[in-house]
């Protein structure tokens, strides 16, 4: 006990799966908006490109042991919750704002809302698998 | 499946839609089963079993089959909306259920069938978004 384990154990055998399966959809979505209609929604097809980003990087974070890749698992979950909070609020807030949808818009309704579930799982596994009594004399 | 398909087939003969939805319709729902009792087996706490893993490479094996049968049809001449989409879906297709049942098997326990669930519904998903490119074909 007390020990951290690899982020891609156990439960988080499935947490990169589905990461691997997101970065896939938002890379080749992304890639198709751009490549085919950039000029229609610029803004909405960088953000895209950049939800894109973040799942692969998250995908290998949580994929790789060792405190490095924990770290930038950490922040990459962090930004994508955010990400998705904050554009999935724009998106219903200021429709116009975003002629086209991303992976993101209306917090991921497009996707089952796994977008919106997704993080707060990545974000719990990397808190449980990091040995909960180091993580909670941290946190303290 | 559609009327308006069989009717553009009847005018162009080049291959029997109905034949193709009902082949398509028919390994859907073999994947949907896998898929099911991946889930059932996840939930009972099983780890990934040998007639698990065959049924995996079975089940890829016929998804090589569809996807040769559509890329036949490409070469036909066929046109589904969005052509690059529509490849790419088949090249997901075809890698999906391997890469994950090789990301499963490095996993001896419950969370290594859940892999395998993960792997045949994402599937499912990416087979429904092919039928819904090819049945908007030429109507």
């Amino acid at each position: 006990m007390g020990e951290p384990r690899p982020t891609y154990s156990g439960p988080g055998r499935i947490l990169v799966a589905v990461y691997a399966v997101f970065a896939l959809a938002a890379t080749a979505r992304a890639g198709v908006q751009i490549a085919t209609r950039f000029d229609e929604a610029p803004v909405a097809y960088l953000l895209s490109a950049f939800a894109a980003v973040v799942y692969i990087v998250a995908t290998i974070a949580l994929a790789r042991s060792g405190p490095a890749a924990r770290r930038v698992a950490l922040v990459a979950c962090s930004v994508e919750l955010i990400g998705v909070v904050v554009v999935g609020t724009v998106s219903l807030a200021m429709p116009e704002a975003f002629p086209d949808e991303t992976v993101w818009s209306g917090f991921g309704r497009g996707y089952g809302f796994v977008p919106l579930v997704l993080p707060v799982l990545g974000l719990l596994w990397l808190r449980r698998s990091a040995g909960d009594e180091r993580v909670g004399r941290r946190l303290r | 499946m559609r009327r308006s398909d069989r009717r553009s087939a009847d005018r162009e003969r080049r291959y029997d839609p109905a034949v193709v939805s009902a082949l398509t319709a028919g390994l859907m729902l073999l994947v949907a089963a896998y898929g099911t009792a991946a889930l059932v087996l996840t939930a009972m706490g099983r780890a990934p079993r040998e007639y698990l893993v065959i049924a995996s490479m079975v089940l890829s094996a016929l998804v090589v089959v569809m996807v040769v049968i559509a890329a036949g049809l490409l070469v036909a001449g066929e046109r589904p909306d969005e052509l690059g989409t529509f490849v790419g879906y088949l090249v997901v297709a075809v890698i999906l259920l391997p890469l994950g049942t090789l990301w499963a098997l490095t996993e001896r326990s419950r969370w290594g069938t859940g892999v395998l669930a993960v792997a045949c519904f994402t599937l499912l998903v990416v087979m429904v978004r092919l039928q819904d490119l090819w049945s908007t074909t030429g109507g």
